[in-house]
């Protein structure tokens, strides 16, 4: 990990000394609601998440576009203040609540304990400052450090992530980037003030396979050294496959599946996971005859369907013995659980509509 | 970047050349002879072949095109005529470059008449370019900020009544109320800024406000539109997210993003307002270009109106060619091409 | 190799033999040889020459039949999109033919075009920006009939023939007088491909037709272009990044790189036994849904960022990234990767690849038996790399 710079520095050295606290968690996240009022009606954007993320681990938060998994992500960075969200809950990192923190406190966390890497770095970054003037900028928010000593610590992160002749580059604009080098350029950023917790929003879905095979290698490797949690938000199951430990998979704000990594892609439980899996057409298996789809279109936010938010679209509502409550009463998810599922079907049976329907035909 | 410059340099020039032919046609599609109203209400037809002989009107007109130009570049006589020239010198009169003509109907030099007034137009212009900058700029970005609160609703109402009411009735209002009336001004009189500056501002106040009225207006729209478009950037989002102040975000990254594109605007509504405004000056009786210009109009003064019309287009190229240098200076996004 | 169809490996053939191959049966639809698309660039100096041109399609060969789908996959920056849109003669070719049913239309204008339109139409990868927001969706899957004036008929047989073409892409026929904006992304996307077939054209070019939609959505726009395919005969030349859905949908796969197609092939031959290293690496490279699959899976990490189609490396352009160039090749052998442009040459049955050493089946499989992992280290694996400094339009 360390030939290719020219510099002497390694990954250790930089990642300073902070211990490594494997398996405790410090972001906890309860009941989160994020509503956005319209002229239409109140937008549930996130409707009551709850889950929590030990250090040195990584988070997978899996749906499709309005499920609500970016803006989890922007609570968390609290970029929902000062705006019309109405958010409630609770955000507890390192048992601080980032919901009620103040402006300034939460500043102080912002870049320095929490950050992000989003998902398009040429909208991301500053058209009119140098890639090093905006990295410089995030270095010196939190640390009281001369220009000089912060440049000099940015072109040591940017050679981490393996930007080539970074001396140089620091002072190009990110027009003059490629997209993957933007993104490391990003992370580099993200990584500067060596973050607790790394928000990655899509870092990689603007980006070709061949990049986004560097960039996601890059973040395994750098979780590595620097021991942070990392949540990965996408929609691209083979994404979180490489790089999760756990996965909550949303579906119109809510979470309806959460685990493991194995449990979620061998023996998952929820028929919207099932749908997902399914409807993928794969690289490394024999063509099928026929792609399946999950039917119908996604939910409004505005006015989701009543019961289980899935039902209209569900394939399996007739497994439930009462039926009507699909339609009426939104199934519970214990997130205490290691494997809480968001479905009536009873839980013996969805293991084996898994085993007998579900993995045959995948 | 030089090499941007150069070019575009160069580019000004060759539309300076045909806008002096174009504005040259004037002479020539103007409905009335020049030379019977150079003469006047009661010429004989000798007198205005005289006029005409004077003046080089009896010239082809590529051959007047000639004169015209050389008098821009180098100088003329007028009439250019080497027998008279030699017989009675006294009558002649000599113009040096750049010679825009000679007004009969003013008895002068055209070059004279507008230097006399230009200074006139260019600070009153300049004074109302400040006077729009700050006040529809800052309100603009206050607008932005309050979007949809009662600062942003009475800032965009403002601009909406400033922009409705014609200029002169804005003029002739605080003309009638502010100088007169109330007399919180001295009465508008153009007074030089290196003369008196205070004098310079009391008597100049009134018609640069006037004309500064309509784009505050429209500067206030602008810039909170370029102000909402920066705010919504994903690049905010990132300022944000690393732990900047609110401050920095709206000063150095918001700003900066909104800011860029007024400059261009600015630099292109200042240089079609250095050549004089018309009505202002009027309302004011202000002798600057646009009060030639109008004088000029009226009384088919073509020669001025031809130096006015060349003179205006030139600030507008130059203009343009400065904004679009500055633009590639300060957006390093915009590649030379 | 004078006919196409029934060449044989040839090495040492010209340049402007070209083999891009078909099967034996089937009707040849189209028809494409050294197809280029170059856009001119000028210098930046103080007078200014013609520069070198992006060279952004480069020389591409291929045959389609009818009915046949043809994957069309790379990188961004490849080519793939401006070759689908050349052959749709929405861009004018800087070079090369394109045969359509026996018929030369390289360069075809006026009446010759529109009735071309009629035979051959593009679906586009933005629902959103491609609809025109301020018509009715009646009147955007109507608008062809206007055009083609080839049927000639009444406003309200129009009507009818339109909602009978929503029924078919599975819109709701009574929501003919709605706008773009009440739709979802995979609703417009039906109105777009409903529009494309409004005139049974014969050929279909999908530009990432499914790349902007949700997984869930994907699924459902593909099996309607593939039944759309069953029913009406169209050939599909199908543009996309996505490996996983081009294999899904494809016949046979181009792969291209810097404007040309380095393999060519059936769709299954390609993607078990890759002949190209790059072709090898990009398959490597997507994420399989399969995390004990993902952990102990080959992969060859690409280095560095796409060379400027401006000033293509000599020789073989994927020479400068190329895990086997830099790691297996003698010294010779690099010789003649930097030296020598390799055409796209038939390597096996209906198997074409621009390579001078490509891959055999048999080592692949003795690789993957052996448990070799490939994989390069990150950080030995990023090279200064020129990019050009905005040149292509910023």
């Amino acid at each position: 990990m360390s030939e290719h710079r020219t510099e002497g520095t390694t990954v250790s050295e930089l990642a300073s000394n902070r211990p490594h606290h494997l398996g405790e968690t410090f972001l906890q996240v309860e009941d989160l609601k994020v509503h956005f009022p319209t002229e239409d009606g109140i937008v549930r954007s996130v409707d009551g998440l709850s889950f929590d993320l030990a250090k040195g681990k990584t988070l997978g938060i899996v749906g499709e576009s309005g499920s609500g998994k970016s803006v989890t992500s922007q609570a968390i960075m609290g970029l929902h203040r000062r705006t019309r969200a109405q958010v409630s809950g609770q955000i507890l990192l390192d048992g601080e609540d980032l919901l009620t923190v103040s402006d300034a406190r939460l500043r102080k966390l912002r870049g320095n304990d929490v950050a992000m890497i989003f998902q398009d770095p040429l909208s991301a970054l500053h058209p009119y400052y140098t890639i090093g003037n905006q990295i410089v900028e995030a270095y010196q928010v939190h640390h009281d450090v001369s220009k000089s000593v912060a440049r000099k610590r940015v072109v040591e992160m940017l050679d981490l992530v393996g930007i080539p002749n970074p001396a140089r580059r620091i002072d190009q604009y990110p027009h003059e980037f490629s997209g993957g080098m933007r993104q490391r350029a990003m992370i580099a950023m993200a990584l500067v003030n060596d973050p607790k917790l790394l928000i990655a929003d899509e870092p990689t879905t603007a980006l070709d396979v061949t990049v986004q095979a560097q960039i996601l290698h890059l973040l395994t490797d750098l979780q590595q050294e620097f021991g942070s949690a990392i949540i990965i938000i996408t929609h691209d199951l083979g994404v979180v496959a490489e790089v999760a430990d756990d996965i909550l998979v949303m579906y119109a704000g809510k979470s309806v599946e959460r685990g493991d990594v194995d449990t979620v892609f061998y023996n998952p439980e929820h028929p919207y996971t099932w749908g997902l899996l399914s409807s993928m057409p794969r690289i490394d298996r024999d063509r099928q005859e026929r792609l399946k789809p999950i039917r119908g279109n996604p939910p409004s936010l505005i006015n989701p369907p009543k019961g289980c938010a899935f039902h209209p679209r569900c394939d399996f509502r007739k497994e439930v013995n009462d039926s009507t409550r699909c339609a009426t009463e939104v199934p519970l998810f214990d997130a205490e659980q290691p494997h809480p599922v968001r479905c009536h079907i009873d839980p013996p049976r969805r293991r084996e509509i898994f085993d007998t329907v579900i993995q045959p035909s995948l | 970047m030089f090499a941007f410059a150069v070019r575009r340099s160069l580019a000004a020039v060759v539309m300076l050349i045909v806008m002096s032919m174009v504005t040259f046609l004037l002479f020539i599609a103007s409905a009335t002879d020049p030379a019977r109203i150079a003469c006047g209400k009661n010429c004989t037809p000798a007198q205005i072949a005289d006029v005409k002989h004077s003046l080089g009107y009896d010239k082809p007109i590529y051959a007047q095109y000639g004169l015209f130009v050389e008098g821009l570049v180098h100088e003329r006589n007028f009439p250019d005529d080497p027998a008279i020239e030699k017989n009675a010198p006294q009558t002649i009169v000599h113009c040096s470059a750049p010679c825009f003509g000679y007004s009969h109907i003013n008895t002068a030099l055209v070059s004279t008449l507008i230097a006399q007034r230009l200074p006139v137009s260019v600070a009153i212009a300049i004074f109302a370019f400040v006077l729009w900058m700050v006040f529809g700029v800052l309100s603009g970005i206050v607008a932005a900020l309050f979007r949809g609160r009662w600062p942003d609703k009475l800032l965009v109402g403002l601009a909406l009544i400033g922009y409705s009411f014609p200029t002169f009735f804005i003029g002739l209002v605080l003309y009638q109320y502010v100088a007169l009336k109330w007399q919180i001004v001295p009465v508008p009189e153009y007074i030089s800024i290196f003369h008196d500056p205070i004098g310079f501002i009391r008597g100049g106040i009134l018609p640069a406000l006037t004309l500064a009225m309509i784009y505050i207006a429209g500067y206030v729209r602008i810039t909170r539109a370029y102000m909402l478009e920066a705010m919504g950037e994903d690049y905010l989002r990132t300022a944000r997210a690393k732990g900047l102040t609110e401050r920095k975000v709206i000063f150095k990254h918001t700003l900066r993003a909104a800011l860029t594109p007024i400059t261009t605007i600015a630099g292109l509504d200042l240089g079609a307002l250095l050549a004089g405004a018309a009505i202002t000056e009027t309302v004011f009786n202000f002798n600057g270009v646009g009060k030639l210009a109008v004088q000029s109009a009226v009384n088919g003064d073509l020669p001025v109106n031809v130096a006015i019309v060349l003179i205006a287009a030139t600030f507008i190229i130059v203009a343009n060619v400065l904004v679009d240098v500055l633009y590639a200076y300060i957006d390093p996004r915009v590649r030379y091409a | 190799m004078a006919d196409p169809v029934t060449s044989t490996p040839n090495p040492g053939s010209a340049p402007t033999a070209d083999p891009a191959g078909t099967t034996a049966d089937g009707d040849l639809l189209l028809r494409v040889r050294g197809l280029k698309k170059h856009f001119p660039l000028k210098t930046q100096g103080l007078i200014r020459r013609m520069a070198d041109p992006v060279k952004a399609v480069d020389g591409i060969s291929f045959d389609l039949n009818a009915g046949e789908t043809l994957g069309l996959v790379g990188e961004s920056g490849c080519g793939k999109s401006t070759a689908g849109r050349t052959l749709l003669q929405l861009l004018e070719p800087t070079a090369g033919t394109i045969t359509f049913e026996g018929r030369d239309i390289t360069g075809v204008h006026g009446d010759d075009l529109r009735h071309l339109r009629s035979e051959m139409q593009m679906v586009f990868q933005d629902p959103y920006g491609s609809l025109n927001p301020r018509h009715t969706i009646g009147s955007i899957i109507g608008a062809p009939y206007m055009i083609a004036k080839t049927k000639m008929v009444k406003g309200d047989s129009i009507k009818g023939e339109v909602q009978s073409l929503m029924e078919r892409v599975g819109l709701n026929p009574e929501h003919y007088n709605r706008y773009p904006h009440e739709f979802s992304g995979g609703q417009r996307q039906r109105i777009g491909i409903a529009r494309a077939i409004a005139l049974r054209p014969k050929l279909l070019v999908c530009d990432e037709p499914v790349s902007a939609l949700d997984v869930s959505i994907q699924a459902q726009v593909v099996n309607l272009l593939e039944d759309l395919q069953a029913e009406y005969n169209m050939a599909y030349v199908f543009v996309a990044h996505d490996l996983s859905v081009v294999r899904h949908i494809s016949d046979r796969v181009a792969v291209m790189y810097l404007g040309k197609i380095m393999e060519l092939a059936d769709r299954d031959v390609l993607y078990a036994a890759p002949m190209h290293p790059y072709t090898h690496a990009l398959m490597s490279a997507v994420p399989v849904p399969d995390p004990r699959k993902e952990t102990r899976r080959e992969r060859i990490l690409l280095i560095g960022d796409l060379p400027s189609p401006i000033n293509p490396p000599s020789g073989c352009v994927f020479h400068t990234r190329c895990p086997k160039y830099r790691e297996v090749l003698s010294e010779n052998d690099k010789q003649r990767c930097v030296t020598e442009f390799p055409e796209l040459e038939l390597k096996a049955a209906g198997h074409f690849a621009a390579c001078h050493f490509p891959e055999v089946r048999s080592d692949i499989a003795a690789a993957e038996g052996a448990g070799v992992v490939v994989e390069q280290q990150i950080a030995t694996a990023i090279e200064s790399v020129a990019v050009p400094d905005g040149t292509l339009g910023l």
